[in-house]
């Protein structure tokens, strides 16, 4: 662990670095990307027939499969960002300070993924604003899916004005070190700027972190998208009041899983052993565990109600889970990171930062799998179960997979672009970090923070 | 869409009230050897006998002949914008000593241009008036009713749906293959579907299966139509029937999952009959009265089901085809009548009365009747007066209850249930005959052949039987693999099991 103090130009340096590897990174992110972009390409010039999905019913298929499944993940890692970082303002969580702007662009970033699936899982997109907005005030009573849209439009908003006022702050105080190219940009970000709004503004984004972190378990995670299932009464997999704390938890341990892998990699490529100090990936790993821990709570309640004494559907569908070698792997795959982060807090050798990331990998890929077979399950186990000797089993195409490597293509896009634009570590990380700068926080390094 | 404004009294109005319809045809008449106000106030009238404000004596007793004849030749027809074929027609009908009026119903309703490029291409407003409201009168449905359902606050009581009689099907497949046709469906989306069951609650074995036969059931309380993002999926309010509008919907197929029925049927493929032909070809039919595109198949990246037939309900297919839908005129021809489709809200509608007459057979109080206990409907007899009770006698009220829940067969004679109704989606298909229990599992074609060859015909026989299917066998072989089909065209993976 360094003990070396922060400073400026260490959150500067992504902006001020450029590295082969970049560029490496950024070819092949963008290649991914655009190999994606081409394929959906495809699907608009052949239509959906070229994805795996079909009617289910006489169709023999699904009609909703990966890319809903991959919709809801990205939603989950998107708004369990936010939730880190407006804990850290909320509840003083500090010592994850240098980590909260990175979540939040993880928010924004989730959410353009989660958005792009929309578009690309419909028929017919470009009626999306016409058929959608025109008919909202009718819609918005009684269709989930408007629910969805708002909130997450909602969220995308509150989430880009909470980072908007943050970075005033910083790029006012950086802003001689920040590469003139991007001139406009600054200076439309610190439009009218004085610092008599610092304290204005650390009010606001108070409040902003308080109405995120009441719409997150209300709404998002724990309400809109869980609800887009868990009220269809005819499918007994997804019906249901459970779904919501169920979707919260995995939205969190997958977004925790977002935020470890990515603090990683700065860390990494720009030597912030200081700043986002072993102590933040302890912490971290241990929020991992806890949250693997409600997941497979929360799963275990319906297993449990799903067969000692339940309805003929509802039985059936949980049979059907409990033998699909998807679920179970995922399930076990889960069991096992929790285990091992269990382990390693009664034996702390036990812990690596190596090992933190095979867990978050492992984690984001478990819950990835679940999230599209609980799609999957729920429509191939209606309660009008009468279509069974239709044959048709749902396999993803190449185009869906490649969906899903686009979508992380696209976020990683992001990352590299915006951290050439504008510092990844909030300035009040450094400054908290040395301790204190003309802020009332407790002056305290960062190796002397207690482990949690 | 509210017409109200265009049956205002001519006698009245004030250049404020004027409508652009008015303003239009005022402007057209204007210049022309026509009286403008006379052809305004004749154009309005004309409305006003459809809506069943005025009476064709009273029409007539306005005008006198000479009027009507003044009018009566092609240029006013020209004036409100009708074509050369229609025109023609026109001429047919005076040829024949019809009438203005008869010249009206003959742009609108028979000719080759369908209603709905007439109603575009005549000056606005005056070409609904003229024409949309004299087709409503002309469809033998209250004007009145017909015209209140067209305001959005309306709604009459009109609720179309089915009685069908499971144990009068004998698995033929005439509805698949007659919706298949009448639709131009993708292969495999088979909007009416047929299906065998063994159901061990219920005595029903692979020797001896169960039968469904299953379109959309046209919920009262659609769940598609709630959860859809657009209001693509609408109930229409004239009569109850729920479509989708194929120029709204974004293909998002929510409305697929929340249906508990599974029977949507999204347009992931091109179509077999290419749109622009299935356009030109079917003009009239893949629009209603409303002017919406909700009926046949939809375009690719939309979602379809089954329509019960809107644009034969609006008179667009022609008057006979009026009260009527595909699936039944195909199960009557081969000689089944199990399907019966009409206004359940009208105590003498179809089903009504089949189930009045059904159930007083079933109580054997019917005597001399054939064998099979229902007379069969054929083209001929179609909305005949079926044996049963009357008016007036005690068992003719039964029916309603009959109709509002599940009743056992040993108070009706015949047991009559309506699918999933703890959905509380209040279907509008009332099924005669068993229920599929929970534990029902659909036996396939294989199966049926070998347990109990001849109880059903299979697809492959199906398609020997069709005449299209034989000599355009890649575009009309009708199909149940739906997902092998689909399949095709899946972009690696997709693999079936
Ligand atoms: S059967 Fe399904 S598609 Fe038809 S109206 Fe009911 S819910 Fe909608
Ligand atoms: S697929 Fe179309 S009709 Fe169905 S819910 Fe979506 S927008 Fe509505």
């Amino acid at each position: 662990m360094s003990t070396k103090t922060p400073n400026e130009d260490d959150i500067l340096r992504p902006i001020r670095h450029t590295s082969k590897k970049y560029y490496v990174m950024l070819a092949v992110s963008a290649v991914v990307f655009t190999a994606f972009l081409g394929l959906w390409m495809i699907q608009l010039a052949e239509g959906m027939a070229v994805t795996g999905l079909s009617d289910w019913g006489s169709g023999g298929g699904v009609t909703w499969g990966l890319y809903i499944g991959a919709f809801i993940w990205w939603v989950g890692i998107a708004h369990g960002g936010i939730i880190l970082s407006a804990a850290v303002r909320l509840l003083g969580m500090e010592r994850y300070m240098p980590v909260a702007r990175l979540a939040e662009m993880l928010t924004l970033a989730g959410l353009s993924a989660a958005g792009f699936y929309i578009i690309v899982h419909m028929g017919r997109p470009d009626r999306m604003v016409t058929s959608v907005l025109g008919h909202y005030h009718i819609t918005v009573h009684n269709s989930p899916l408007v629910w969805d849209v708002t909130v997450i439009t909602a969220y995308f908003v509150m989430t880009a004005t909470y980072l908007a006022l943050t970075l005033r702050y910083d790029v006012t105080r950086l802003r001689d070190q920040l590469p003139n190219h991007f001139e406009p940009l600054y200076k439309l970000l610190t439009i009218g700027y004085s610092k008599k709004e610092d304290e204005v503004i650390e009010r606001m984004v108070w409040w902003l972190a308080l109405a995120i972190i009441i719409m997150a378990p209300l709404l998002l995670h724990g309400g809109v998208i869980p609800w887009l299932f868990a009220l269809l009464p005819s499918y007994p997999g997804w019906f249901g009041a459970i779904q919501g704390p169920q979707f919260l938890t995995i939205a969190l341990t997958s977004a925790i899983s977002g935020v470890i892998i990515l603090s990683y990699a700065f860390r990494k490529a720009y030597d912030w052993g200081h700043i986002i100090t072993d102590d933040i990936f302890r912490g971290l790993t241990l929020w991992l565990g806890f949250f693997a821990m409600l997941f497979l709570w929360l799963q275990l309640q319906q297993i449990v109600s799903g067969t000692f004494h339940s309805t003929t559907d509802h039985a059936y569908a949980t049979e059907a889970k409990l033998s699909h070698p998807i679920y179970i792997g995922s399930i076990a795959i889960v069991a096992a990171v929790l285990i091992y982060i269990f382990a390693q807090t009664v034996r702390k050798s036990l812990f690596s930062k190596r090992r933190s990331i095979v867990a978050a990998v492992a984690v984001l890929a478990a819950t990835l799998a679940e999230k599209v077979f609980f799609v999957v399950e729920g429509l191939m186990y209606p309660t009008f179960s009468l279509y069974e000797a239709t044959p048709g089993a749902y396999w993803p195409s190449v185009i869906e997979f490649v969906s899903v490597l686009g979508t992380i293509g696209m976020v990683v896009l992001f990352f590299l672009l915006v951290a050439k634009v504008v510092p990844v570590v909030e300035l009040h990380a450094v400054e908290h970090l040395r301790g204190g700068h003309g802020h009332d926080h407790e002056p305290e390094k960062a190796t002397e923070e207690v482990e949690a | 869409m509210s017409v109200d404004d265009s049956v205002g009294d001519h006698t009245d109005d004030s250049p404020a009230h004027l409508d652009d319809w008015e303003i239009e045809l005022r402007s057209a008449l204007e210049g022309t050897e026509y009286d403008a106000d006379l052809g305004v106030g004749l154009a309005k009238d004309a409305q006003r006998l459809a809506t069943g404000e005025l009476t064709e004596a009273q029409f007539r007793e306005r005008y006198d002949d000479d009027v009507i004849t003044n009018l009566e030749n092609e240029d006013f027809f020209e004036l409100l914008g009708a074509e050369d074929a229609d025109l023609e027609i026109v001429d047919d009908l005076r040829a024949a000593g019809g009438t203005f009026l008869d010249g009206l119903n003959g742009v609108s309703g028979n000719s080759d241009t369908s209603r709905r490029e007439v109603m575009k291409k005549m000056s606005a407003g005056a070409a609904f008036l003229g024409l949309g409201a004299l087709t409503a009168a002309d469809d033998g449905r209250d004007p009145q009713a017909a015209m209140a359902a067209q305001d959005d606050e309306g709604g009459n009581d009109t609720q179309f749906g089915m009685v069908i009689d499971l144990e009068r099907c004998d698995g033929c497949l005439g509805c698949v293959e007659g919706c298949y046709e009448e639709n131009n469906l993708r292969a495999g989306a088979n909007w009416m579907y047929v299906l065998n069951y063994k159901d061990e609650e219920n005595q029903r074995t692979a020797e001896d299966p169960g039968r469904l036969v299953r379109p959309c059931q046209h919920c009262s309380e659609a769940p598609c139509e709630q959860v859809c993002p657009t209001t693509a999926r609408h109930t229409r309010p004239e009569d109850g029937l729920v479509l989708t509008d194929y120029d709204i919907c974004i293909g998002c197929r929510y409305c697929q999952v929340g249906c508990p029925y599974g029977v949507n049927y999204f347009a992931w493929d091109p179509p077999r009959v290419d749109e622009e032909q299935h356009l030109e070809e079917n003009n009239n039919h893949v629009y209603d009265n409303r002017d919406q595109r909700v009926d046949m198949r939809p375009p690719r990246g939309v979602m379809g089901k089954c329509t019960m037939c809107p644009s034969r309900q609006d008179g667009n297919m022609g008057e006979e085809a009026v009260g009527t839908v595909a699936c039944m005129d195909a199960c009557d021809q081969m000689g089944m009548s199990a399907i019966h489709f009409g206004d359940l809200n009208d105590p003498e509608s179809r089903p009504n009365q089949y189930i009045r007459h059904r159930t007083a057979h079933s109580r054997g109080e019917l005597e001399d009747l054939d064998e099979e206990g229902v007379e069969v409907y054929d083209d001929d007899d179609d909305g005949g007066v079926l044996p049963g009770p009357a008016p007036g006698d005690d068992d003719y009220d039964d029916v309603p209850e009959w109709l509002s829940s599940n009743i056992p067969s040993s108070e009706t004679g015949v047991s009559t249930f309506r699918l999933l109704e703890e959905m509380d989606t209040k279907p509008n298909v009332i099924y005669l005959g068993d229920e599929p229990g929970p534990n029902a599992e659909q036996l396939s074609q294989e199966e049926v052949e070998e347990e109990a060859p001849g109880y059903t015909i299979s697809y492959e026989q199906l398609n020997e039987r069709s005449a299209l299917a034989m000599t355009e066998p890649d575009d009309h072989e009708i199909v149940d693999d739906r997902k092998d089909v689909l399949d095709e065209s899946t972009i690696g993976g997709g693999i079936g099991q």
